[in-house]
């Protein structure tokens, strides 16, 4: 289970990844995530809800009311071009990122 | 549900009511409620999804922390910095002023006598005595105004609580003491009651200490 702090840097990439492949809900995100890292992390849902706020003030993804089968409305979210324009840049950065850290942390160096 | 409808507006209360917090809000409480009932469907007990459920939330300290909303109380500043020292600089000034006032009204006594032993003239007699009674009141009332601005500002910047329990006792005081002065007077110069009259001073100062200290234990409990 990774720390929420480790993780702070790429929620919103994160989340704006799975908007990439199609509009989304909160819980269906949280729990695309929790999936595809096999439990290995969970994003707290305070933290999953604020980032909505913050990305939606941003203007990278914008929502909308769906209704869902038992009739009960639901907000989903969509990625928008300035969205999509900043998960380029976000994935560029960890690219590097990724170079900078295993200069120091690759197994072998220590 | 309702566990985890209480444990979100609890959450949000402390939070300022903008509408994009009670959206948020709102937003929170319907996914929950999906996943509550996803929980239910995967064979879990209603316990259980609550426990799961909430202990995935977070706490208000972390969604205040992610909504970048602070609220410390606020530090002394530069401008407060000077306001203590000025507060500090009164407070000596204050001690200085009680204690010549204390001594004003000793020497206001000792005047009278002596006037009275010396002079036998009743008009010189209180001349001597009031007159030195007169600037220690004046002096009690100057810097005991000033003395609860300074109290009043260092409670503002500190947010110190006032003790609520203290109106009472304070309204009683400030009754019962100018109403001692008057009946003092009127026994003094209608009966010539000068000497056993003093006493309803220190009576009244007793009232007022146990009123102050029965509201004082009430405010414990």
């Amino acid at each position: 289970m990774l720390s929420s702090d480790v993780m702070r840097g790429y929620n919103d990439s994160i989340i704006l990844s799975l908007l990439a492949e199609g509009d989304s809900y909160g819980y269906e995100i949280s729990r695309s995530i929790q999936e595809r890292t096999g439990n290995a992390y969970s994003m707290r849902e305070t933290t999953l809800y604020s980032a909505f706020n913050r990305l939606e003030r941003l203007g990278y993804v914008s929502s909308y009311q769906g209704t869902e089968t038992f009739g009960r409305k639901r907000t989903y979210y969509t990625i928008t071009p300035a969205g999509r324009a900043f998960l380029r840049e976000k994935r560029e950065e960890w690219t590097l990122l990724q170079q900078v850290i295993n200069q120091f942390l690759r197994e072998g160096n220590v | 549900m309702n566990t985890i409808r209480n444990y979100i507006n609890a959450m949000f209360s402390s939070l300022p009511k903008t509408p994009e917090i009670l959206r948020l809000q709102a937003e929170m409480m319907e996914n929950m409620e999906d996943k509550y009932h996803d929980l239910i469907r995967e064979g879990k007990s209603e316990h259980e999804a609550v426990g799961i459920i909430l202990a995935d939330i977070g706490s208000a300290e972390n969604l205040k922390a992610e909504l970048g909303i602070t609220d410390v109380a606020p530090q002394p500043t530069q401008d407060h910095s000077a306001f203590l020292t000025q507060r500090a600089a009164f407070q000596r000034k204050f001690a200085i002023a009680i204690a010549s006032g204390v001594v004003l009204c000793i020497c206001a006594i000792i005047a009278g006598a002596v006037c009275d032993a010396f002079t036998h003239n009743d008009t010189y007699t209180c001349l001597a005595f009031f007159v030195p009674i007169a600037a220690a009141v004046a002096i009690f009332v100057y810097f005991g105004i000033r003395e609860d601005w300074y109290e009043n500002r260092y409670k503002e910047i500190y947010h110190e609580a006032e003790p609520e329990s203290k109106g009472f006792s304070d309204a009683i005081a400030a009754i019962i003491f100018p109403l001692a002065v008057v009946i003092y007077l009127i026994l003094g110069f209608v009966f010539d009651l000068w000497h056993p009259g003093w006493i309803i001073f220190p009576i009244c100062g007793l009232i007022v200490a146990a009123v102050e200290a029965y509201e004082k234990l009430k405010a414990r409990q």
